[in-house]
């Protein structure tokens, strides 16, 4: 394995870029065509349509490749993101793709979802005096270039170890420990409860965001990598997780992420109307209620829906409900400067027309006399004192309240850790949130052999870093296992 | 024909002579009880209720069948002709499921009445599809007592939805033969007809063939006929009666047929006949297809724009502002290619337009595809730059066509490949939601009615007409209402008449509407033929999916499955469930596990059939696979030691009661068990419970079998005699609360398992949250067992109904053609009898 | 060909037929003979005589049924001497004794001879006449079954056949009509309506086509007169069909028969062709300017085809179902013309009727009921067959004389007229004389015919359920009161025969035997409770036996019963042991046997084969 300390081989062979020296400086950051907000608040087709090669080489032509490049610190999963642009800019795409996947299972959904703009881009030397290299977008151009146009050689595995290695979860975390210790020669089997691997990026993000065949094709992927999925199997149901180490499997990964979704605890929450935005969007996503009713699943169809919260999973909600017909709102408490979500997900959602509803506190759930909701009671905030997290804490405004008229409100305020299997493996030490306690470097549990990682230990965040997780995990699991370190293919 | 006169309970009616001293009595005021009579069919005699004494006629004639007579003297009450309709009644009712009529819970549920929460339930509890409108109960109620003392003789079939439209449950029929009397009135050959003879007798297709293969031309008059909720139309029979009937005019084809539009809310529910006679007969297409078409959630909702590859959604104004400069540059050069399945004042309009623009104007038959010749003969004058400007109302321009043409404007009401194409795309209001008039294939002016609401902003054509020819600066457009156009069309032609005779022969139906394939809106045409655009497979994501090792129906709507699924098996616990997917595309429905053998590796499942996922599992026979069996799921019931437990079951609960049962009592309980249905006839699994209880009680609501009533009348009973430690129950909502109540002056720790909505199954999407005492609960992974003293009943009851409207659509889009393709029975000589 | 000259040849081939020097073979081959083997004897005789080279000398004749079934198969054979002599019981192993001593050897064989056919001074056999089975009888309907070859016109015409027709045609229809009111003729099909009366409505009726219907729908169980006539005599009923439509001015005639008579369809076939050969069919028959044609329907079997609205529909090609009446047949019947029907006995009889006139044929009977009527005689019997006497005669004489008595010479119980749709006549009535009136007085039918006679063994509501599964199983479902009734009387008397029956259920029975006979559509439903409603009137002491004591009287209700071997009478011959099909007994030979009371499925085969009556039923 390269790691990331490692100066590459192709670093020095810098200068043959053709565009050289300040001239790039010169070139702007290549925006990245996208459907007219007009016209895609009425599909579900992903928003931005990707770079072009030209488009893509050009952007790529902006790196300057540093010597120190503060953009692989800034990637959770220490992507060589100059080694891969570089080869974009010359043109092999696939080598690119092929620089991605040394850190990356999946690159064409991190290069669609992960907050760039905090991490890999917060860092990169351009975004000082002007903008960035589009790096997010260029890791989704080279693996979408991959993917449609083939010719990426099977991936390289180690001779195997003849170690039994048991997933449970297949969402981010897991598939990136899976294809990491399958590729390392381990036999690794996933256990899913849904029917469909994918984990959050099956059930959450939406269509218009990161379409569903990227996520198949990932997982197609790792199956060609030799990882057995199981999909309808309940860890915590069926097999505990000692029943798990007992029936053979030298170690265990739990990613069983946050699904539990946190409600408001507001008066009239279980109305008819107020759903979850895991219910909202699940039944979009995962159960392709947008296709209804090729799909069975039944679409929720909201006239004025009202998404309360700020993150990401606020966004695709709004978004979803916009594009299923609505006059959407999102409320939030606290200010647009807070909101956790990309920035990208917010400037897409207001371009579509998504209302905000800032500095807004919902207070009650309005409903009629059948429980069904026709309005939320707010109060309005204002920003108080710094909290512990370093954001301001929003304060209520005496007598502000207002009703928001709406037939559905979509909860969007984040998600507890799942209790499945936690509640069956109580040898595993858990913190007051339900999350799994595990040990910050090797991300092993109380229990040893399992190991854990995603948003079931770090609560509710983010695609990468649970992939993030799931590095370290992996690596932390051979070692477990093999007593060294892994092989370098 | 002169007038007779004869005297009716001493009264002097005069009546045309022809007439049956039924009309005599009506004429004259007089009520006589029917069931089988009908004004738009011949006498029959059935149904007996309309006995009278005639002075000089021995015994009791059938008024219907009886002519009146000149100084005939008619007594129609009499002390032994009440006796004798009341037995009469009385047989009737003991061959028809009555617990609508003599359930003891009937007032709770007049006011718990559990809605329509799943589509397709049918026979659960008494509450046929026709609760409110059958004419049976009705008259019974309005003629005599509720009680009914004969014990029950109900037929005992399996319901038939083994064709597109119609939901037929025979346990429900009366054998009025309205329906098959109907089919011979109008179609000359019925397709159904009394079939079997005695007790088997019931109505039927010859040779018990499908009905798709029996000559039934699915003109719905049979469901519009018949007095009891034996057949129903599945797509609107669970939106209860319509609020509104406007004589109107279906122009799916050029024939025009008139029709009654059935509207509720806005919304079109279905296209029935004007009258019961051959004229007036409706294809399928006419009765059930229109509603489907004009509620597609395929419908163009917004105006749109292309710039450079988008479509851009914008407003009329804009839009119409666009279209006037696409077309203004091709004056001179433009074609409308305009199906006939318009009004005759939108295509006057048209006409107009077209002299406006100097265009040419296509008018395309009915059935048109975009391989009409005299599209065909179009293509060259596009290609030589002749016409550059398309206008069209369907789907009928080849891509080629488009691509060749400058500009093109679509105005139609669903999307298609011209549409995708076109510069411009303006929906259109259509059908139901467009007045006016239109010219049948013979010449006749029929007259239409809006009686349904457009979705989005679509509008009529008439009027994206007006708006098109006034933003262009002609005065011959301003027109506010359709009404004011029509004086103005004259010497229109007569579309031409479609191939064929749909209300013949199903067969003949036609497989466009303007231009789009009809089997695309309505996929259940495809079973008679129609052809449709192949969609994309779904993809397969997972193995093989869970074979099904045994499966059969049990009860009507009330399927058994034993499963092979060893995860599960191995794991199971008393009070879990399992989430099935019959298919990759179908929903994750909750079913309590019935019963299950780890070493065997298989799990059984009782699965009522009540909406598409259901039915979806109930088409799957032994030997096919279930796409997904998720779990098992939820937590165990704590299975302890606590005395005496009484255990109570309904409709699928009974199944799910099972195996508490089986745990209680080999925890070292004295266990009774009770399983209450609303007739005999749906009870099931009693050999099953007497091996795991101390004690079995049976309860009916009809009082067929058993308690005369439910667990609560049998909880009220045990606990007279003997002290009651524990006490579940598993049903359906209201019964479940009924029982709660009952028990809790009682003072007896209950237990019931809630059956909330659920996608995931494993606490992720809080769809199934209840509330329980002042906390939510996720039934899911809190559950589904819960204190039933502290569950929140009406709120659960309310959140069950949350998907109604969608549950109902969903039905509609369900056509499984496995089951259309008639195979015949090889141990069976089609008689009915084995 | 004048009808005279085809009356003088078919007068020649009957004198041959008839010519005593002439060895002739005649077997009784109606579907009841070959049921009990007669083919096979047909075959054996064929066979016999082929050995003997005799076989171009000697003819064999299919000829109907004479009625006594007990004594199937029936041969007759006549030797060169002119020595008729009947044999009963004839199997194939018993035709070379019976070759050689009769055909050839002159002399009856009497181990099997039953009687001699032609009046025979000293003979030791009796005369078929004066048989105890016959002698009671008028045969008038029966008037050629046996004796004619069925598939030879020309042995009707001989026996004066179509010379009513002949005579018919002479006189206007309302002649006929008149005719056949004088003789008093009422209805054979069961409801007894005076057959000229019905044939004046139709001919009132004006339309431009009217129809005849021949109902051979026969569809009581263990009736099978009408076959019998069909199979032995089918010229006798095809004679009176053409007389009728003659009458009402129908030109079509149908005769419906059910397709389980194959044998009786193929006779009517080979008898419709030879009418049409002998110019008795067509267009104009005898000169006589009336035209007529006959077209068979196969009828599916429903017991309620046998009903006329519902025949009608069937042979419209609908579903055979019962429509109310009026319009009446008269009016509006078949395709909605003027319609007759009659059943197949009525015109046998009309034939004879025209032939021999109003006044001989009024000359039998009592006042009402006038002439002679047949019976299917079953049950407890000890002959059972087939009879025609003259009405007004008592049901001793039947039961007694001609039936011989109630077989084993059991007392005598009841006896159950009119099939599914009749009713018991108890003991007590057996004098009573048998008309329409004097049956309908004590409850029951004259029906079609059927008569069960019922011993002590016999349970009243097991034979009232037995009627019932009938009933049920037929109701043609159309109206509520027979479609459900039955079914409810079924379970019940399934109730009461198994020992759950309650008191209550006798007056549900009432209730609802009495709704339906005032409430059901047709005769089917209106008649269906009649073996309860009189079973209950008579003998509601069985009933209410089954009930309080759960005990069934008669021994016959499986359920309520028990079979145990009396030790005192038995032998220990063992003849049940091989008899029981579930080795229930068991024992040491020549010691009583022993039941074993849990195997035993109470079938009562020991009962039956023990001759020492030690099986006891409780």
């Amino acid at each position: 394995m390269k790691t990331t300390s490692e100066p590459m081989p192709e670093q020095a062979e810098s200068n043959k870029n053709p565009v050289q020296g300040k001239g790039k400086v010169k070139i702007p950051r290549q925006p990245m065509p996208e459907q007219d907000p007009r016209r895609r608040r009425t599909n579900f087709e992903e928003v931005p349509r990707g770079y072009s090669e030209e488009v893509a080489m050009l952007e790529a032509s902006r790196c300057i490749q540093c010597k120190k490049p503060g953009c692989v610190e800034g990637c959770p999963v220490n992507i060589n993101i100059p080694a891969f642009i570089k080869q974009i800019a010359a043109g092999r795409m696939i080598d690119a793709l092929l620089k991605l996947k040394e850190q990356t299972a999946l690159p064409a959904v991190c290069g669609r979802v992960c907050p760039q703009e905090s991490q890999c881009e917060a860092r990169c030397i351009l975004g000082k005096k002007g903008e960035p290299v589009a790096i997010g977008r260029l890791e989704r151009f080279a693996a979408d270039y991959a993917r449609k146009h083939g010719g990426v050689p099977d991936p390289v595995k180690a001779a195997a170890t003849g170690k039994r290695v048991a997933i449970v979860g297949a969402g981010p975390a897991g598939i990136t420990v899976a294809g990491e210790l399958a590729r390392w020669g381990h036999e690794v089997v996933i256990y899913e409860a849904l029917h469909l691997a994918g984990g959050v990026l099956m059930y959450g993000i939406p269509q218009f965001r990161l379409p569903k065949e990227i996520v198949q094709f990932e997982v197609n992927n790792l199956k060609r990598l030799g990882v057995t999925i199981h999909t309808d199997y309940v860890i915590g149901k069926s097999e505990t997780v000692g029943q798990l180490m007992a029936e053979g499997f030298d170690a265990v990964f739990i990613a069983t992420g946050a699904g539990l979704p946190v409600f408001l605890g507001i008066p009239g929450e279980n109305a008819i109307g107020v759903f979850s935005a895991n219910e909202f969007l699940t039944r979009a996503n995962l159960m392709r209620a947008i296709d209804f009713p090729r799909f069975a699943t039944s679409p929720i169809r909201p006239r004025r829906a009202i998404t309360v919260g700020g993150g990401n999973v606020a966004m695709d909600s709004a978004r979803t409900a916009l594009r299923l017909g609505a006059e959407s709102t999102i409320v939030y408490r606290r200010s647009k400067a807070e909101m956790p979500a990309r920035a990208e997900e917010v400037h897409h959602a207001e371009e579509e027309g998504v209302e905000f509803h800032l500095l807004t506190n919902p207070v009650r759930i309005v409903t009629d006399e059948r429980k069904r909701v026709v309005g939320m009671e707010c109060l309005r905030m204002e920003l108080g004192e710094p909290d512990a997290s370093g954001r301001r804490r929003p304060v209520p405004v005496k007598g502000s309240e207002f009703i928001i008229p709406a037939d559905t409100v979509i909860v969007a305020i984040g998600n507890q850790a799942n209790p499945l299997v936690p509640q069956t493996a109580p040898e595993i030490n858990t913190s007051k949130w339900g999350t799994i306690i595990t040990d910050p470097q090797t991300m092993m549990t109380s229990l040893p052999g399992v190991f854990a990682g995603g948003d079931i230990v770090s609560g509710a965040a983010t695609v990468i870093s649970a992939m993030g997780q799931g590095k370290v995990a992996a690596l932390a699991m051979h070692r477990y296992l093999m007593g060294g370190e892994p092989p370098q293919l | 024909m002169g007038s007779i006169s004869l005297t009716i309970d001493g009264r002097t009616v005069e009546v045309e002579e022809g007439k049956t001293v039924l009309q005599a009595a009506r004429e004259a005021g007089i009520t006589i009880p029917t069931i089988c009579d009908h004004k738009d069919l011949n006498p029959y005699g059935s149904c007996r209720m309309c006995v009278v004494e005639i002075d000089g006629v021995r015994g009791y004639p059938t008024s219907c069948t009886t002519p009146a007579v000149q100084g005939m003297q008619v007594t129609t009450t009499s002390e032994r002709l009440t006796t004798l309709r009341n037995r009469t009644l009385e047989l009737m009712f003991s061959g028809h499921p009555n617990s609508c009529l003599v359930c003891p819970h009937r007032e709770a549920c007049e006011k718990y009445r559990p809605k329509a929460t799943k589509a397709a339930r049918s026979t659960r509890c008494g509450f046929c599809a026709n609760r409110e409108e059958c004419d049976l109960r009705t008259m019974a109620l309005k003629g005599g007592s509720r009680d009914l003392y004969l014990p029950t003789l109900y037929a005992s079939y399996n319901l038939e939805r083994d064709d597109p439209f119609m939901d037929r449950d025979y346990n429900l029929c009366v054998l009025c033969g309205r329906c098959s009397r109907i089919c011979e009135k109008i179609h000359g050959k019925p397709a159904i007809s009394i079939i079997n003879r005695g007790k088997w007798a019931r109505i039927g297709t010859a040779f018990h063939k499908s009905h798709v293969h029996s000559g039934c031309t699915f003109c719905g008059a049979c469901i519009d006929i018949c007095p009891t909720g034996t057949l129903t139309d599945r797509f609107a029979r669970w939106q209860g009666k319509p609020e509104a009937e406007v004589p109107s005019t279906c122009i799916i084809c050029s024939e025009g047929c008139s029709v009654i539009a059935q509207s509720k809310g806005g919304q079109s529910m279905a296209n029935i006949m004007t009258g019961f006679n051959p004229e007036a007969s409706l294809c399928a297409l006419g009765r059930f297809g229109y509603a489907q078409i004009v509620n597609s959630s395929q419908r163009l909702l917004h105006p749109l724009v292309r710039e450079g590859e988008d479509h851009i959604p914008s407003d009329w104004e804009g839009a119409i502002q666009a279209a006037i400069e696409g077309l203004q540059v091709c004056v001179g050069a433009t074609a409308l290619v305009i199906s006939a399945t318009t009004t005759r004042e939108d295509r006057f309009l048209y006409t107009q337009l077209a002299e406006h623009l100097q265009a040419t104007l296509l008018i395309l038959p009915a059935e048109a595809a975009n391989d009409d010749p005299q599209i065909r003969e179009m293509v060259g004058a596009v290609q030589q730059g002749k016409i550059r400007g398309l206008l069209t109302n369907g789907d009928f321009l080849s891509a080629d066509l488009l691509r060749a043409a400058n500009f093109s404007l679509v105005i139609d009401c669903l999307p298609s490949t011209t549409t995708s194409l076109a510069s411009i795309v303006l929906p259109a209001a259509v059908l139901s939601e467009t007045g006016g008039t239109f010219r049948t294939a013979v010449g006749t002016v029929k007259q239409m009615a809006a009686s349904s609401r457009a979705p989005g902003d679509a509008r009529p054509e008439w009027q994206i007409l007006c708006d098109l020819g006034q933003a262009l600066g002609s005065a011959a457009f301003d027109f506010s209402r359709i009404e004011a156009v029509t004086p103005l069309v004259s010497d229109d032609p007569a579309p031409a008449a479609i191939d064929g005779d749909p209300r013949q022969n199903v067969r003949e139906l036609i497989p466009r509407f303007r231009g789009h394939l009809l089997a695309d809106i309505v996929p259940a045409l495809a079973a008679f033929g129609l052809p449709a655009t192949e969609v994309a497979a779904v993809e397969a994501v997972t193995g093989a999916g869970f074979a099904i090792l045994e499966k059969r129906e049990i009860v009507p709507n009330m399927h058994f499955f034993k499963i092979r699924a060893p995860q599960v098996a191995k794991f199971a616990q008393p009070g879990q469930f399992v989430i099935l997917m019959a298919r990759e595309t179908s929903e994750r429905s909750p079913f309590t596990l019935v019963d299950w053998n780890g070493p065997e590796g298989w799990i059984t499942v009782v699965i009522e059939e009540v909406g598409r996922s259901s039915r979806e599992l109930a088409s799957l026979k032994a030997g096919e696979r279930i796409a997904h069996v998720s779990g098992p799921l939820g937590l165990p019931f704590p299975i302890e030691k606590k005395g005496t437990v009484l255990l109570g079951g309904g409709c699928y609960g009974i199944g799910a009661i099972f195996p508490l049962a089986r745990a209680l009592r080999q925890a070292g309980n004295r266990v009774i068990c009770t399983i209450e249905a609303s007739s005999a006839y749906l009870l099931f699994f009693e050999e099953e419970f007497r091996a795991v209880s101390d004690q079995l009680i049976l309860a009916t609501k009809d009082g067929s079998r058993g308690v005369w009533g439910g667990v609560q009348e049998v909880l009220a009973q045990v606990a007279q005699e003997e002290t009651l430690d524990q006490f579940i129950a598993i049903g359906c909502t209201f019964m479940m609360r009924m029982v709660c109540e009952a028990s809790r002056p009682l003072g007896i720790p209950t237990f019931v398992a809630l059956n909330p909505i659920m996608v995931d199954g494993t606490g992720m999407c809080g769809a199934c949250r209840v509330s329980v005492g002042d906390q939510t609960r996720f039934a899911c992974i809190d559950g589904p067992i819960f204190d039933g003293h502290s569950v929140d009943w009406d709120e659960l009851a309310l959140r069950r109904s949350a998907y109604a409207r969608e549950e109902v659509q969903a039905l509609s889009q369900t056509v499984d053609l496995s089951a259309l393709i008639y195979k015949p029975e090889s141990d069976s000589c089609g008689c009915g009898r084995k | 060909m004048s009808f005279s000259t085809l009356q003088q040849q078919a007068q020649l081939e009957w004198q041959e037929f008839e010519r005593p020097e002439q060895l002739r073979i005649l077997i009784g081959s109606a579907t009841c003979g070959r049921a009990a083997g007669s083919l096979e004897v047909m075959q054996a005789f064929a066979a016999e005589l082929d050995r003997r080279k005799l076989t171009a000398a000697t003819g064999i004749y299919e000829v109907g049924c004479l009625g006594m079934c007990y004594a199937e198969v029936l041969v007759e054979i006549r030797s060169l001497d002119g020595r008729r002599v009947l044999y009963q019981g004839v199997e194939p192993k018993h035709v070379p004794a019976l070759v050689e001593t009769h055909l050839l050897g002159g002399e009856p064989y009497l181990p099997l001879a039953l009687a001699v056919m032609t009046a025979e001074t000293g003979s030791e056999l009796p005369a078929f006449n004066e048989l105890p089975i016959i002698h009671p009888q008028v045969r008038i309907v029966l008037r050629n079954c046996g004796i004619i070859d069925p598939t030879r016109i020309n042995h009707y015409l001989a026996r004066g056949g179509y010379s009513g027709m002949a005579k018919a045609l002479t006189l206007t229809p309302e002649q006929v009509i008149d005719e056949i009111k004088t003789s008093g003729l009422r209805g054979r099909g069961g409801a007894g309506f005076p057959t000229g009366v019905k044939w004046g409505f139709a001919r009132n009726s004006v339309s431009d086509q009217k129809y005849v219907i021949c109902n051979a729908d026969e569809g009581d169980p263990g009736a099978f007169m009408d076959r019998s006539v069909l199979e032995g005599d089918p010229h006798a009923v095809l004679e009176g069909l053409l007389i009728a439509g003659f009458a009402i001015g129908a030109s079509i005639g149908y005769v419906y028969c059910r397709a389980e008579y194959p044998l009786a369809i193929e006779r009517l076939q080979g008898a419709i062709a030879q009418m049409h050969a002998h110019g008795f069919l067509g267009d104009n028959i005898l000169g006589s300017g009336f035209g007529f044609a006959i077209k068979i329907k196969k009828g599916a079997g429903a017991f309620v085809c046998g009903e006329e609205t519902s025949l009608m529909q069937s042979i419209e090609g609908k579903r055979g179902m019962p429509r109310s009446r009026p319009p009446f047949p008269a009016v509006s019947g078949l395709f909605g013309k003027p319609t007759n029907i009659n059943n197949v006995e009525t015109l046998a009889a009309v034939s004879a009727i025209m032939e021999k006139g109003a006044a001989w044929y009024a000359g039998y009977g009592t006042e009402k009921s006038r002439g002679t009527k047949t019976f299917a005689l079953a049950g407890k019997i000890t002959r059972t067959g087939l009879i025609e006497v003259p009405m007004g005669i008592s049901l001793r004489t039947i039961i007694e004389d001609i039936g011989g008595g109630v077989l084993g010479g059991k007392p005598f119980k009841a006896v159950q007229t009119g099939g599914p749709s009749g009713g018991c006549i108890p003991a007590q009535f057996i004098d009573l004389p048998v008309d329409y009136e004097r049956l309908a007085e004590v409850g029951s039918i004259m029906g079609s015919g059927g008569m069960i006679v019922i011993d002590e063994e016999s349970c009243m509501v097991d034979m009232a359920r037995y009627f019932l599964t009938f009933t049920e199983n037929e109701s043609c479902g159309k109206c509520v009161p027979c479609r459900m009734g039955t079914q409810h009387l079924l379970r019940i008397l399934t109730d009461i025969t198994e020992g759950r029956g309650t008191l209550e259920q006798l007056e549900i029975m009432r209730k609802i035997g009495d709704t339906m006979k005032s409430m059901s559509l047709c005769g089917l439903g209106q008649t269906a409770a009649n073996p309860v409603l009189t079973t209950l009137k008579y003998y509601e002491d069985e009933y209410r036996a089954h009930i309080v004591d759960h005990k069934c009287p008669a021994g016959a209700c499986r359920a309520l019963i028990r079979f145990d071997i009396n030790a005192n009478k038995c032998t220990g011959c063992q003849a049940c042991v091989r008899a029981c099909p579930v080795e229930a007994i068991s024992g040491v030979k020549k010691k009583p046997q022993r039941i074993d009371q849990d195997r035993c499925i109470r079938c009562g085969s020991c009962r039956q084969v023990c001759k020492f009556s030690a099986v006891q039923v409780s």
